[in-house]
Order: structure tokens, then C-alpha cells, then sequence
């Protein structure tokens, strides 16, 4: 595929930008839990401490250095892939992330599927045939979806699945790495719950895009030349609703990799959001740092290869800077 | 087969001559709003109206289902359903509120600012707003409520930072379109001095899409909220929250499965509501969107 002097102008663009961000976003989530109240130390040490351990331990990680120097540590170590080690278990926080990330992959890319398969062929049909029932299911899906609690909806699908039925397991999830069959299966559940939103953003957002293909000029002069509303709409529609498409995925991505922080609690799975919590309660705050960084450049990543996508489909494209 | 092309997209209907009198004609619109002024009243009046005391246990009626002493119920420790659901609609409403308003209260100055002076000060302040943009935001709310030490406080302002580069990204696009208008050339033409073309003439221009923006979050501050408080995170005991209920449910699932109902159920509606009011502000606000 050829790509345009514009478009590589724009991706390079895009490219440079993504440094700064990052940096930001490793500046604020490091800040902002610094503010914390209390002394690390005095936490580690546990009760009853000596001055003497509180001390060692402040020394250890390093908690009597100034605030930016402890940044810029944490920070140039983070960009060669450590981020240092829980402060409860001394496990280094990025094998805690690379073990933890499969759960919360696998949930997320669950969802997603189940969110496209439904949303999409959604969209189209009421795109299709606008005010009829199709039209009012889809909108009535829609506004459901996006309003219902998404692990309310987790917690109703266990006590039918699971409690009642014992279709599907209440909890729990084994290693996606090891056993990915059994993994998909035990996600089922909570990747229904977590589609949720994705179902409803993606067959709105599908509606919209496919409506303003169809009734575009150039579609009334294919008509007008006689082609069929079916190769109109499957040959010439979805071709020219692919940039809302990556648009919405995307954004469904980035919510439900949020999302997942109470819908792995609700179903207690192993993942990035039970970690999270768990680090949370216990104030593990250089796990919370890591993990909040790491998902974070997740985000960003897609995000990035949302906006490069965008550029080689329609060259036309300019990025928002 | 129709043409879709064809078919109108938008059902034209005869405009009334009100605004009033359009609104009223909107059943969701209307729906919304009695129900999110009913939902205000109940949080209002929840001491008096109540039938028990939400905090007080009654260890002779644990785990009820609905009676005539108890219309939804009792939970794990005999306290009456309806009057915590009652009690625990300010809460979740005053966090969702509140959560949006400091998202605004932040995003708007700084986008409008962002987009007036333009530069480098745009340029950084661009930059840590996709940064803020990229934090997940459960996640995030979760991280900084957790090391902050939880409380409804903790949770509202993490939840509002998140939502402010949303409000600030919206109102900077607008202030780069409204400073190249023809008044704005004007106003400083006759010597206005730059934070009174700002807040005379470009922030009336930019808010509106704001507040557009505000009213299809306040169902998403919700459900924000309300995971929050679910995890333990938000809103704290003796204080209740629709969330903490969940969470409460979700211990003795097996056992009252129909304890997760009531407040699930009143998210679900007062989530609705907000998207139904929300959807109605835009339509009136936004001169480019169909009035359908």
C-alpha cells in the first residue's frame, strides 16, 4: 500500500508527539501519589518501629531524596522496563504486570469481539431501515447499554449462569497462558457484563456514520445509476465507515480497559484491576504507579495506531493537534 | 426495499414555537426530568420520609424479602432496603453532580486559555491533556482514592480531574474557532483588554458545548461513583451510596440474591434520566443537531 507524502508527514507528527505524553503521563501518575499523606517508610516498617529501620527502609527505595530526583529515577529506570518492587511482596511491579496483563487482555479482547459482532451488524441494519423496529431496538439497546451499571449487570448474569444454573463458574479464571480455552471460558460472563457500553457506543456511532454514507450525493448517484441498496450498502457504505469504526473501537478499548478494575473484583480474576485494588487498600503505591503508567501507555499505543491507521485509509485526514 | 437514502432520517416534526412547548412534547425528555426531580426530592426529604432509620440493625429480621414492614426488604443486618435506597440517593446524585462540576470548574478555564493564547502555552498544555486523557479512568480514581485514603471527597476529585481535559479539549477547539470571529477583532479594536474579550465575548461562545458535554457525562459520573463506592472506595459507612449497597448485595449473593435489585435497578433508571436530559440539552443547545 502506498502511503501519501501527507499522510507520513502526519504519522511522523503523530510520533513525535507521543514522547511528551508519555512523559506527562509518567509525571502525573508519579506526582500525584507522592502527595500521598504518611511516610512510605513508617508503613513498611510496620508496628512499633525503630528510628534505626524507618530509616534503612527510607534509604532503601530511596524515600529521603528530593521529589524529582526520585522521579527522574523511577522514570529513567521505568524506560529500560523496571519499575521497581512492590513494597509488600519485593516482587518487581513489571513481572506482577506482565503476569497479571493476560487476564485483563484476554477480558478486554472478549468484550471487544462480543461488542463489534453485536454493534456493528447493528448499526448497519438500523442505518438501513431508519424509524422502523429494527431502528427502535437498536436505539433502545443503545441507550440501555450506556446507562446500566456494567457490574450490576456482571452480578445478574452470575446468579443465573452461575448460581442457579451452573452453566458458567461464579469466579475465578485459570491462566490464560496456560489454558486459554478454559480461560475464554470462565470470561465469558464478565466480558458480557463488560460489553455492555461497547454494544451500545459502537451500533450508535455505526448508525450515525452509515447514515451519512447513505445519504451522501455520491451514493444518490450510484442509486440513480441503478445500483442495488444492498451493494450500495455493503460495498460502498461500510468501506467509507472505516474511520468510524477505528474511531469507536478505540474508544471502547480505552473504557473498558478501566472497566475491568470492578468487574475482575466482582468475579475475582487475577488481573491488572484486582491488582490494582488490592495495591490500593494496602497503599502498595509503587505498584499503583506502575500499573497506572503501564495502562496508561497502553491507551496512548492504541490511540497512536488508531491515528496511523487513520492517515494510510483517508489521506484527507488531518489529526487534530 | 426503500432506498435508505431516501427515507428521511429525521422524523420532521411541525417545530413548536417554544422551546417550552418542543420539550414538552419529548416524552423521554419529560420522563427524565420528573424522574431526576422526584429522585431529588426523595434525597431531600430522606430523614423525614424514610419508614426506618437506614443506619439502625434489627438482628430479629436479617435478610428479608419484601414484606409489608419492609417493601424491598432487609439487608444482612436487618436494615430496611427502601429507607437506605432512599437515603443513599443525595450521595450518589450530589457525586455525580459534584464530579462534573469540578470537572468543568477545571477543564473549562484551562481550554479556553489554551485556545486564546495558543503558542507554546497551547502546545504544553495540549500535551498534559492527552496525557490525562490516556489514564483509564476507574483505574486511575481507584489508584489515587486508594493512596489518598477513601472517601466520597477523594473519589468525586479524582473523577473530576479525569473529566476535566474533556471539557478542556471541547471548549479550546471552540475558542480557536470564536477568536478568529469578526467581534472579538472588534471588541479589542475598541481597546478591550484580553480577560474581558475572554470572559465577555469568547467564554459565553465556547461554553455552551461545555455544558452540552456536561450533561452526557453526569450518567457516566454516576456509574463512576457508583463502581467506587462498590469497591469500597467511595462513599464511606454509616453513609450509604447506591454502589456500597451493590457491594453489600454482592457479599450475600448466594443467599439474597434480590438484595442487588433495588439499587441496581434505581442506577440503571437515574442513569436513563441523565442521558435523556442530556440528550435533550444538546438538541436544544446545539444549533447543528436535528431537532427529532
Amino acid at each position: 500500500m502506498v502511503i501519501s507524502k501527507t499522510s507520513q508527514r502526519m504519522i511522523t507528527r503523530r510520533m513525535l508527539q507521543f514522547v511528551p505524553v508519555v512523559f506527562c503521563v509518567a509525571f502525573i501518575a508519579f506526582i500525584m501519589l507522592s502527595l500521598a499523606p504518611g511516610d512510605p517508610a513508617e508503613l513498611l516498617a510496620g508496628e512499633f518501629p525503630t528510628e534505626e529501620r524507618i530509616q534503612e527502609i527510607r534509604e532503601y527505595y530511596g524515600f529521603d531524596r528530593p521529589i524529582l530526583v526520585q522521579f527522574a529515577d523511577w522514570f529513567g529506570s521505568a524506560l529500560t522496563g523496571d519499575l521497581s518492587e512492590s513494597l509488600l511482596s519485593r516482587e518487581p511491579v513489571m513481572d506482577i504486570i506482565i503476569s497479571r496483563f493476560p487476564y485483563t487482555l484476554l477480558m478486554v479482547t472478549y468484550a471487544m469481539v462480543i461488542a463489534t459482532v453485536i454493534g456493528i451488524p447493528l448499526g448497519i441494519a438500523a442505518a438501513a431501515k431508519p424509524g422502523t423496529w429494527i431502528d427502535t431496538v437498536a436505539s433502545g439497546i443503545s441507550s440501555f447499554g450506556v446507562a446500566v451499571p456494567y457490574f450490576w449487570v456482571g452480578m445478574v448474569l452470575v446468579a443465573v449462569f452461575a448460581l442457579h444454573w451452573s452453566v458458567f463458574p461464579a469466579t475465578g479464571m485459570p491462566d490464560p497462558t496456560e489454558d486459554l480455552g478454559g480461560a475464554l471460558y470462565a470470561a465469558t460472563l464478565p466480558s458480557i457484563a463488560l460489553a455492555m457500553s461497547g454494544i451500545a457506543e459502537i451500533t450508535r456511532q455505526m448508525r450515525a456514520g452509515m447514515i451519512e454514507v447513505l445519504t451522501s450525493q455520491y451514493v444518490r448517484t450510484l442509486r440513480a445509476k441503478g445500483l442495488s441498496p444492498n451493494k450500495v450498502l455493503f460495498r460502498h457504505g461500510l468501506r467509507n465507515v472505516g474511520i468510524t469504526v477505528i474511531t469507536v473501537i478505540t474508544l471502547v478499548f480505552n473504557r473498558k480497559i478501566g472497566a475491568t478494575v470492578v468487574l475482575e473484583t466482582v468475579f475475582a480474576i487475577p488481573g491488572i484491576g484486582s491488582t490494582m485494588v488490592h495495591s490500593a487498600v494496602n497503599k502498595d503505591y509503587v505498584v499503583v504507579q506502575g500499573i497506572i503508567l503501564v495502562m496508561a501507555m497502553v491507551v496512548i499505543t492504541v490511540n497512536l495506531i488508531a491515528d496511523i491507521l487513520y492517515a494510510i485509509i483517508d489521506p484527507r485526514v488531518e489529526v487534530e493537534t | 426495499m426503500t432506498l435508505a437514502a431516501e427515507t428521511p432520517v429525521v422524523k420532521k416534526t411541525e417545530r413548536a414555537p417554544t422551546r417550552t412547548g418542543w420539550l414538552m412534547r419529548q416524552p423521554r425528555a419529560v420522563a427524565s426530568m420528573c424522574f431526576l426531580l422526584f429522585l431529588a426530592f426523595i434525597a431531600l426529604s430522606a430523614p423525614w420520609l424514610a419508614p426506618y432509620d437506614p443506619t439502625k440493625p434489627d438482628f430479629g429480621a436479617l435478610l428479608q424479602g419484601p414484606s409489608a414492614a419492609h417493601w424491598l426488604g432487609t439487608d444482612d443486618l436487618g436494615r430496611d432496603i427502601l429507607s437506605r435506597l432512599m437515603h443513599g440517593a443525595g450521595p450518589s446524585l450530589v457525586s455525580a453532580f459534584a464530579s462534573v462540576a469540578l470537572g468543568m470548574a477545571i477543564g473549562v478555564p484551562v481550554g479556553l486559555l489554551a485556545g486564546f493564547l495558543g503558542g507554546w502555552t497551547d502546545t504544553v498544555i495540549s500535551r498534559v491533556l492527552d496525557a490525562l486523557l490516556s489514564f483509564p479512568t476507574i483505574l486511575f480514581a481507584v489508584g489515587i482514592a486508594g493512596i489518598l485514603g477513601p472517601s466520597m471527597t477523594t473519589g468525586l476529585i479524582a473523577l473530576g480531574v479525569l473529566f476535566s481535559p474533556q471539557f478542556a479539549r471541547l471548549v479550546r477547539a471552540r475558542t480557536l474557532v470564536v477568536r478568529q470571529e469578526l467581534y472579538v477583532d472588534a471588541a479589542r479594536a475598541f481597546g478591550a483588554s484580553t480577560s474581558r474579550i475572554l470572559i465577555r465575548h469568547v467564554l459565553p461562545n465556547a461554553i455552551q458545548s461545555a455544558i452540552v458535554h456536561a450533561g452526557l457525562l453526569l450518567a457516566i459520573a454516576l456509574l463512576a461513583e457508583s463502581s467506587l463506592s462498590f469497591l469500597g472506595f467511595g462513599v464511606q459507612p454509616p453513609h450509604t451510596s447506591w454502589g456500597a449497597m451493590l457491594a453489600r448485595a454482592y457479599a450475600y449473593m448466594e443467599s439474597a440474591p434480590y438484595l442487588m435489585f433495588p439499587p441496581g435497578i434505581a442506577i440503571l433508571l437515574t442513569a436513563l434520566s441523565f442521558n435523556g436530559l442530556g440528550e435533550t440539552t444538546r438538541v436544544l443547545l446545539d444549533p447543528q443537531s436535528p431537532k427529532a
